[in-house]
């Protein structure tokens, strides 16, 4: 009887992003373009190409961590909107880890980094949670918050504590970049070129991709036996499932509910290392924004499936790689790709939503059925 | 039952679209232009529509267009997010056999070198960004402009036109660049009236502050209720609200970049006394220009008010309000293109500056 | 014989997978209460939603008055003069009688609420049919009996000739029943026809005239309820005979196990709970009974760890465990079966087994380091399933896909394999059907019989009676009388729980 909760359960992302797609396409010819002829050339552009794919790896890479960060918040009841501000305080303190500390090999200067990266999203994610257990306040409003004051931080720091005056500049003449001193070499989290050579593929070299995207595979599936196989996994989720209950079966909620924030703060640490320490190398006021928000649509699209994370979060990645294809070779303009993006992530919202209501419905008149079963089996 | 024959329809329903992405996709798209000159253009954050900075490399970019019709084929991008995909877009452009790629503004410099080191035989320019060691054989221009030539003479005009003695600067994004603007400004009001006050103000700290109308009104009003009677705004889309406030208090107003008077509303017009130009546009043409004639060359191409690549705005709008200071403003830039005013790009120098006045 | 108000013939309505009414004839005659019976999923809900009609049913006619109708809707219902009063009361708290009654029905003059002829209308209905209500107070100083009757005010200011009341004693002590089973008999006297749902046995005997069984959708029979009794209705309802009496085997009661001394509770400046002192001994079941709300669910809830207590003292088997955590608590032998399953008892997005498990699952048999070793847990999780009879097709379907029953089972199972040495049940058989009623008591009697000391909350009278060796009545937050069980009647207890401490002798005086 379950295999078919289980394969609509399964068919829910596909049909919410096919539904996505409808939605997107009458969008498209609603400004005059040929829906099929765009979302050809998306497909074709990301699929036929090495550097595609890599890029699409690459984009997905934050929006892993930051899927699981909100996923892992969800299972423990916790709405974590704050992932966006807790990345960037992680991407700060791992930057200023990162080329303030001369003279360590990479093997622990590069560890430390990244533990910094965490450090600094558990921090950011450590005052609304104790917030919310000592006082009441909801973690949605103290996280946004959070959220705002991260951001102002950050560019504090950029331009008024920590800013790269050592650029080389012509007296008077263009800008310097704004941004904080580069990292050290010993800091950057390296490319799978190597790596992906000794498979016999050869990616092309302007393609980031880095380790941060097999660490992010790794942490789901750490994740996911967590929740699953572990105790502590158990009780996270029955804390998620039902507090008052789980609290009734002696299970501390206070402290998980604690630790499983600061979990997911920690994940949100590591969202901004990819594009820190694999692309960029330095922190500067155009750092990428958006990967805590779009997070949010990525867990909830998986239904806060652990390694379900992973194929949304690829899912994402094809999007926006596909919507530089569409700008460059179809000519829709950008404001119409980041409506378009805006309209798809909602339409996968609206039909998860749908499809959930669905498969409940179903489940609610297969237990009447098994009700009247049990009463037939009693006569 | 009745279930299972809605999956199936819906798996029906899958499978058909997907045959028929495939089948479409047998048509192939016609191949582009032969030998044209293919101009690519990616646009930094706040995009077109900011009636100023952006616009200005539109601009160029259509006249270009324009001037060289079939000879060239132009096309523009604009980045969806942060700095992820500035280069991506870039390379795009690169790998589509573009001959001459901008990048518009400081944020692409890091990119554009990665990309320029890629592509050696495509040539890049690079606006308000300085990369270090460049040779006329270089693949990749700067375009650099001396903005605070241009605030200066702006400043100067602030100082003769004010009754108040007292003049604002509303700043976008606190950034050395903008900085630049508010010493040149500082500088040039000083140069004229020591006395002057100079009320300074910025929108924020982050790339919002260019795109931030209502902070602009609010702070413009501010300094115009403390006593300022003439506000200098470098501060992209923001500006709009600088005029907003000028109008609503009767005050005046002075653009930047573009010549703002042109595009503001009818009702503004009257207030904007005149813009800063930052001939970004000239700059974009030019370099097309050269490019079609094959005569690109790489390296720095720096726009100063001798070269006309900044200045000051006179149009049929605000003829009459600046007739009066032009014969000194033009004094002024004589002197600046001679070297005998030498103006100070940041704070620091702007304090030497206003000593070496008072001495 | 008067004629039928009400016939259906063949009526049936199905869901995918389930028939719940399945050719159901009924034939209800002007003037009667005629109550229908049937255990949780026998098809009485659809049945009543099919008459005021919020379903439509698939086959079968339903004939108003000897006409063959369709009722469209609840609107349309109680224009046809069929109104229901549902057993969650449908009353805005701030507003005064008259204003709840016309809410909906608003008769207007040219706009305007005409309060002051519906006021006029609603003194004559209570004056007609004996309701003790003033309109103008506002329903949140009503007592529940009087807010039930404002239900039936705003049925009949409607003008409903034919009354269906859904489980209406469910919320009552039983001196409000009393006066509700008065009303409705002078109701049916000037006319009025009742729709009787309920499955207490008993009430249906008092009141009803006819009483018409169901069963897994189907109509088992009508009977008049002089004709039959208790063990008859229970029969039909169930399709086998029903134990009733409990058969508790005399048992001297051991050590004091569970002390309560002193405690109280403050909420602000109020009292919830008030120098609560109470003992429990190895084999015995203490009975907690009283009016809900009385101060009952924070008692356990204190007991238990999840509230800290103002003043007082917990001791289990002479240890002193006042304030400490839940877990903590429950580690020195005390299990709890909480009063709102759905709150408190169970995760209903985990499955089964999960469930099963709930607060036991860091035992060192279960873990193997971090992890859990889920054969072994899947291996006693069948166990459970079997020796307590829970029916379900395997412990890894969702807690949530059971039955209400099979749920209570769940907890029950879970709390009594942690081999405690006291439990405590708040409401252990609310919502639940005769068989499974049946068997949760057996398991209660088992647990007291192996030495446990039970203490058991409960707003079924009936239940606290036969369960329990002694019995406190709690009100106000205070313990106001404590009695052994063989010694006191439901009117007495019914007394004590409405916070007469005087008259309760004399009612006891009274009845006996």
């Amino acid at each position: 009887m379950s295999y078919r909760r289980r394969l609509l359960e399964l068919a829910a992302p596909l049909l919410a992003l096919l539904f996505a797609l409808l939605v997107g396409g009458i969008f498209l010819l609603a400004i005059g373009k040929d829906p099929l002829q765009v979302y050809l050339t998306m497909f074709r552009f990301n699929l036929s190409r090495l550097d595609s794919i890599g890029s699409i790896l690459y984009k997905s890479t934050p929006l892993i961590f930051s899927g699981l960060a909100v996923a892992v918040g969800f299972r423990v009841g916790l709405f974590n909107i704050g992932v966006e501000g807790q990345y960037f305080i992680g991407a700060l303190l791992a930057s200023i880890v990162g080329f303030s500390l001369h003279g360590l090999p990479v093997w622990i200067h590069l560890p430390l980094v990244v533990l910094a990266g965490m450090l600094g999203g558990m921090l950011w994610a450590w005052l609304p949670i104790v917030l919310k257990l000592r006082r009441g306040a909801h973690e949605v409003i103290t996280t946004i918050m959070m959220n705002h004051i991260a951001y102002a931080l950050v560019l504090f720091f950029i331009t008024s504590v920590f800013l790269d005056t050592e650029q080389e500049m012509v007296k008077g003449l263009g800008s310097p970049q704004v941004r904080m001193p580069k990292l050290l070499e010993t800091a950057r989290m390296p490319t799978m070129h190597g790596f992906l050579e000794t498979l016999g593929i050869e990616l092309p070299r302007h393609v980031y991709l880095n380790w941060f995207f097999p660490l992010g595979i790794l942490l789901a599936v750490a994740l996911f036996v967590m929740l699953w196989r572990a105790a502590y996994g158990y009780e996270l989720r029955a804390v998620g499932g039902n507090p008052a209950a789980a609290e009734t079966a002696g299970i501390n909620t206070q402290r998980t509910m604690l630790s499983a924030f600061l979990l997911s703060g920690a994940l949100a640490g590591l969202v901004g290392l990819s594009d820190l320490l694999g692309y960029f190398g330095y922190l500067d006021i155009d750092f990428p924004k958006g990967y805590g928000f779009t997070g949010i649509a990525v867990a909830l699209l998986a239904r806060n499936s652990m390694l379900g994370v992973i194929l949304t979060a690829i899912l994402f990645g094809f999007l926006r790689r596909g919507a530089e294809g569409v700008q460059a070779f179809e000519g829709v303009p950008m404001d119409t790709i980041v409506i378009l993006e805006g309209v798809i992530i909602l339409s996968i919202v609206v039909a998860v939503q749908i499809v959930n209501w669905y498969v409940r419905r179903q489940e609610k008149l297969m237990k009447r059925r098994q009700v009247t079963m049990e009463r037939a089996g009693g006569d | 039952m009745r279930k299972q024959r809605r999956i199936a329809l819906m798996v029906a329903v899958l499978f058909a679209v997907g045959v028929l992405l495939s089948a479409c996709g047998q048509a192939d798209q016609a191949g582009g232009g032969e030998d044209k000159l293919k101009v690519g253009l990616v646009f930094d954050v706040g995009g077109r529509g900011d009636l100023s900075f952006n616009d200005m490399a539109y601009e160029g970019l259509n006249r270009a267009a324009e001037e060289f019709g079939d000879r060239i084929e132009v096309k523009y991008l604009e980045p969806t997010g942060g700095g992820e995909n500035r280069e991506e877009l870039l390379r795009m452009l690169a790998e589509e056999g573009y001959d001459l790629i901008f990048g518009v503004g400081f944020l692409f410099t890091e990119h554009i070198q990665k990309v320029a080191a890629e592509f050696p035989d495509t040539h890049f320019a690079l606006i308000d960004g300085y990369i270090a060691d460049l040779t006329e054989d270089s693949n990749v221009v700067c375009l650099l402009f001396k903005e605070h030539e241009g605030s200066f003479l702006v400043g100067a005009a602030a100082a003769l036109a004010t009754e108040t003695n007292k003049i604002g600067f509303v700043g976008g994004m606190q950034i050395p660049l903008i900085e630049r603007f508010e010493a040149g400004y500082h500088a040039g009001a000083k140069y004229i009236n020591p006395d002057i006050e100079v009320l300074v103000d910025y929108i924020g700290t982050t790339s919002e502050a260019f795109k931030d109308p209502f902070k602009g009104k609010e702070l413009a009003m501010a300094q115009y209720d403390a006593g300022a009677d003439i506000v200098y705004h470098a501060s992209g889309a923001s500006g709009t609200g600088v005029f907003e406030a000028a109008v609503a208090k009767d005050k005046l107003a002075i653009g930047v970049d573009a010549d703002q008077s042109l595009t503001a509303s009818e009702e503004q017009r009257p207030h904007i006394l005149t813009s800063m130009l930052k001939r970004v546009d000239v700059a974009v043409y030019n370099i097309i220009a050269a490019e079609v004639k094959g005569e690109y060359k790489g390296g720095y191409h720096i726009f100063g008010l001798a070269d006309d690549g900044v200045g000051y705005a006179v149009n049929e709008y605000n003829e009459a309000m600046i007739e009066p200071y032009k014969a000194k403003l033009e004094e002024l830039k004589q002197k600046i293109i001679s070297g005998e005013i030498v103006v100070p790009v940041n704070n620091a120098e702007l304090e030497q500056f206003l000593q070496d006045l008072g001495s | 014989m008067p004629s039928p108000v009400i016939e259906t013939i063949g009526l049936t309505k199905a869901f995918p997978g389930v028939v719940a009414n399945d050719r159901i004839d009924l034939e209800i005659r002007a003037g009667e209460i005629h109550a229908i019976v049937g255990e949780n999923g026998a098809g009485k809900s659809t049945l009543m939603r099919i008459l005021c009609g919020l379903y439509q049913p698939d086959l079968g006619e339903i004939r108003l008055r000897g006409v063959p109708t369709v009722i469209r809707d609840p609107r349309h219902a109680i224009k046809l003069g069929i109104g229901m009063v549902h057993q969650h009361f449908m009353l805005v708290d701030r507003f005064t009688v008259t204003e709840n009654v016309i809410l909906g029905a608003e008769g207007t003059r040219w706009g305007r609420l005409d309060r002051r002829a519906a006021r006029r209308r609603i003194l004559e209905i209570c004056d007609r049919y004996g309701f003790d209500l003033d309109p103008d107070l506002a329903v949140e100083e009503l007592s529940v009996g009087q807010q039930q009757r404002v239900e039936i005010v705003k049925v009949l200011y409607r003008g409903a000739d034919i009354i269906i009341m859904d489980e209406p004693t469910a919320v009552l002590v039983p001196q409000e029943v009393q006066e509700l089973f008065d009303n409705l008999r002078r109701l049916a006297k000037s006319g009025k026809t009742i729709i009787f749902i309920s499955h207490k046995l008993d009430e249906v005997l008092d009141i009803a005239d006819r009483i018409t069984v169901l069963r897994g959708g189907r109509k088992v029979g009508t009977v008049k309820a002089q004709e039959t009794d208790r063990r008859g209705l229970a029969e039909m309802m169930v399709g086998r005979p029903v134990l009733f009496s409990v058969d508790k085997e005399e048992r001297a009661p051991g050590e004091p196990l569970l002390k309560v001394e002193g405690l109280s509770l403050k909420s602000g400046e109020r009292y919830l709970l008030r120098d609560v002192s109470l003992e429990v001994r190895g084999g015995e079941i203490y009975g907690i009974a009283g009016v809900e709300g009385n101060g009952q669910t924070e008692l356990v809830e204190v007991i238990m760890g999840l509230r800290r207590p103002t003043t007082g003292r917990i001791l289990l088997a002479a240890q002193d465990v006042t304030g400490l955590p839940v877990g903590r608590v429950r580690g020195h032998g005390v299990s709890f079966v909480p009063e709102d399953r759905h709150r408190r008892g169970l995760i209903l997005n985990m499955t089964v087994w999960e469930n099963l498990f709930l607060g036991r699952h860091r035992a060192r048999r279960l873990t193997a380091g971090p992890l859990l070793r889920r054969i072994v847990m899947l291996g006693e999780a069948d166990e459970l399933v079997q020796e307590y009879d829970i029916r379900v097709g395997s412990t890894g379907q969702p807690v949530s896909s059971l039955s209400g029953g099979n749920q209570q089972k769940v907890i029950l199972a879970r709390e009594l394999a942690g081999q405690p040495r006291v439990i405590i049940a708040s409401q252990p058989t609310r919502g639940l059907d005769v068989g499974a009623i049946e068997f949760v008591r057996q398991r209660l009697i088992a647990a007291r019989a192996a030495g446990l000391a039970v203490l058991i909350v409960s707003a079924d009278l009936e239940e606290v009676l036969a369960l329990s060796d002694r019995i406190g009545v709690m009100y106000g937050g205070r313990l106001v009388k404590e009695v052994a069980a063989s010694e006191t009647t439901a009117q007495e207890l019914g007394m004590y729980m409405l916070g007469s401490t005087t008259g309760a002798k004399e009612a006891r005086d009274h009845v006996l």
